[in-house]
């Protein structure tokens, strides 16, 4: 007798950035058999820049994103450095990296805080209706408060340096367009100590917070996979340049020092049918078993050390947590709050050396070359723009692959892990999905960068058989 | 204290979604040297969580917005109170007025008195320039805006 499948659809998957979907497989005993993470957005930029000046990428490539502009605009003005084959001065390079710390840390306040918290203070299985934002603020205030003071010290960061909290314009090939002043400098230091506060009281709360979801951490996409991440000379995190490392599960590091202009030897893009998002790879391991992540959790699974006083005593405790790399996503969350920390101590280091304030910020060319390549750290993971550009200096072709299409394959097995463990039989409970969904939230995935999905968006569930029967039916919002 | 604090919101790029960030430069020429009672002017893409710190230190508030509803050009001044967001539009974020106002309230133990001006846009298409009756009405919304703030300014003097 054929077993006739039954699906469960989960559309849209909830706070987080962009449009998704999840679809479940069921066996004909209601055991799951496979699952999806779909992306269901098209966004189209590497088509449409084609044609445009190559001065223009770092401001176009901005737009595809409203909670990492400066991401994008880092990689697009690092291609763009290399087309034009410059060195760029010394202090543009600290300058491109503290507007970036500063990005990763309001990036990572809003995942935490705004997206992930409701889950974690309030727990999986509470009232969906109440499971939000607002939910967190009513109960637990202090908490929000330092959600909210965080981020603001992140995007004031990025508001003082590049004119504006979103797309800031500053970043431009060659280097900066303006220095940074005295005055400046001693703004953002004079508030660094509060930042540092909240930061060091939300690691607290949430090492000791970890020990009730030990059921999430066994089973939110705990399986071995390779890391992927940029390192400086010394091994630590290099969130604007240094070189790709690639980890195994076992922590060993089986490739090292991959430059920008060689990623193509390294990374394959597979497209699944299901999905708009491309199925990343590590070529020589090949399809589907050079399967990676990337991101907060990946990035301190492939350093060595983090050369921070308090982040480093974090990281060597985050380090224990796995025998060899740390395998579970549940663990991004903690792996972010640490990036924060890191940031946080380092953009202290970074503003308080003296030639921070140099007046040489950007080297001018023409260009120099018909290709670059331009790679760098996003909050999600790292971050690839690859252009060509022609004899005038129009584009010609384009190349982005995101952080979040990185980890695309392990949310997919992760999304089949969780729910072959939490989703049993023909009745469809809320909290159940909920854990699905928060399998995919601990990756912060950002799927359409200007599309923002919100807190409790509508949620239609249904379990349909084959021959169209519903079975069963959620629906909330 | 940041006595009066206006914020004028929307997305510049896209025609008359801009309507509230020129009616802050307008704005902000009309209270240039105005000491020591001038209102903090704000412009922003959305309304954010973070605006909640802010706005709790206010005691006037005022958004401006380009609205959906009505024939272009059409000016609305109304109040505004704090409201939690509603079930089916709870806030990450981007926030509404009255969210702005109950995140203050929530988390600050304050909320300001609230208007938001809006203005009927007519093209919110892809480019930098207002419409015909936008551009023609937005000083009237600004001079209505002004009244407010001036007369919020006199209240608090007398």
């Amino acid at each position: 007798m054929k077993v006739m499948p039954k699906q469960i659809v989960i559309d849209p998957v909830t706070r987080i950035e962009g449009h998704g979907r999840i679809t479940i497989q069921l066996g004909d005993d209601g055991v799951v058999q496979d699952a999806h993470f779909h992306v269901t957005q098209l966004r189209g930029f590497e088509k449409f820049c084609e044609g445009r000046p190559f001065e223009e990428m770092p401001s176009l490539m901005a737009r595809i994103c409203g909670i990492c502009p400066v991401s994008h605009l880092i990689a697009a003005a690092k291609a763009c450095d290399a087309l034009l084959a410059v060195r760029i001065p010394p202090t543009a390079i600290q300058l491109r990296r503290i507007i970036n710390m500063a990005q990763i840390v309001q990036s990572h306040a809003l995942s935490f805080f705004h997206l992930s918290s409701p889950d974690l203070l309030l727990g999986m299985d509470f009232d969906p209706v109440q499971r939000n934002i607002f939910g967190v603020l009513q109960r637990y205030p202090d908490l929000a408060r330092d959600g909210i003071r965080l981020r603001r010290f992140g995007q004031q960061i990025i508001e003082w340096l590049g004119g504006k909290r979103i797309h800031p314009s500053w970043v431009v090939p060659g280097g900066v367009n303006e220095p940074l002043t005295e005055q400046r400098r001693n703004q953002i230091l004079a508030t660094i100590p509060e930042a540092l506060e909240i930061i060091v009281r939300t690691l607290d709360w949430f090492r000791t917070a970890m020990g009730i979801f030990q059921e999430e951490i066994a089973t939110f996409a705990n399986f071995p996979t390779l890391y992927m991440g940029l390192v400086n000379e010394d091994g630590e995190p290099d969130y604007y340049d240094g070189r790709l490392r690639v980890v195994d599960s076992a922590g060993n590091v089986i490739n090292d020092g991959i430059e920008a202009a060689e990623y193509h030897d390294y990374i394959g893009e597979y497209v699944e049918p299901h999905s708009f998002l491309k199925s990343p790879f590590y070529i020589p391991l090949g399809y589907p078993e050079g399967i990676y992540r990337v991101g907060p959790l990946a990035r301190l699974n492939v350093a060595d050390r983090l050369n921070e006083p308090k982040a480093y005593e974090e990281w060597s405790a985050f380090r224990e947590l796995g025998r060899r790399a740390v395998q579970s996503s549940f663990y991004y969350h903690y792996a972010r709050l640490i990036e924060i920390l890191f940031c946080i101590e380092r953009l202290r280091t970074r503003l308080s050396r003296p030639d921070i304030l140099n007046k040489h910020v950007r080297a001018y060319a023409e260009p120099n070359s018909f290709e670059g390549v331009g790679m760098s750290e996003a909050p999600r993971g790292m971050l690839l723009h690859h252009y060509k550009i022609d004899e005038q200096g129009l584009v010609t072709w384009a190349n982005l692959i995101i952080a979040t299409g990185h980890n695309n394959l392990a949310m997919n097995r992760g999304v089949l892990q969780a729910a072959k463990h939490f989703v049993k039989g023909n009745k469809i409970e809320e909290p159940m999905l909920n854990r699905v969904e928060a399998v995919i939230r601990c990756y912060d995935p950002c799927l359409s960068c200007s599309t923002h999905a919100i807190g409790k968006m509508p949620l239609h569930v249904q379990l349909v058989s084959a021959d169209g029967g519903i079975l069963d039916e959620i629906k909330r919002g | 204290m940041t006595a009066i604090l206006v914020i004028g919101y929307g997305n510049p790029l896209r025609g008359d979604d801009g309507a509230g960030w020129e009616a802050i430069r307008r704005l902000r020429v009309l209270y240039t040297g105005c000491t020591p009672d001038a209102p903090e002017f704000i412009t922003c893409q959305q309304l954010t969580p973070e605006i909640a710190e802010l706005a709790s230190r206010a005691s006037l508030l005022i958004f401006i917005d380009a609205s959906c509803a009505g024939a272009p050009g059409t000016i609305k001044i109304k109040r505004v109170e704090p409201a939690e967001p509603s079930s089916d539009n709870p806030f990450t974020h981007h926030v509404s007025p009255a969210g702005v106002l109950e995140l203050a309230r929530l988390l600050y133990g304050r909320a300001p008195a609230a208007w938001i001006a809006s203005i009927a846009a007519e093209s919110m298409e892809i480019g930098e320039r207002l419409t015909g009756q936008v551009k023609k009405r937005l000083d009237t919304l600004v001079a209505r805006v002004s009244h407010l703030i001036d007369a919020h300014i006199f209240e608090d003097s007398a």
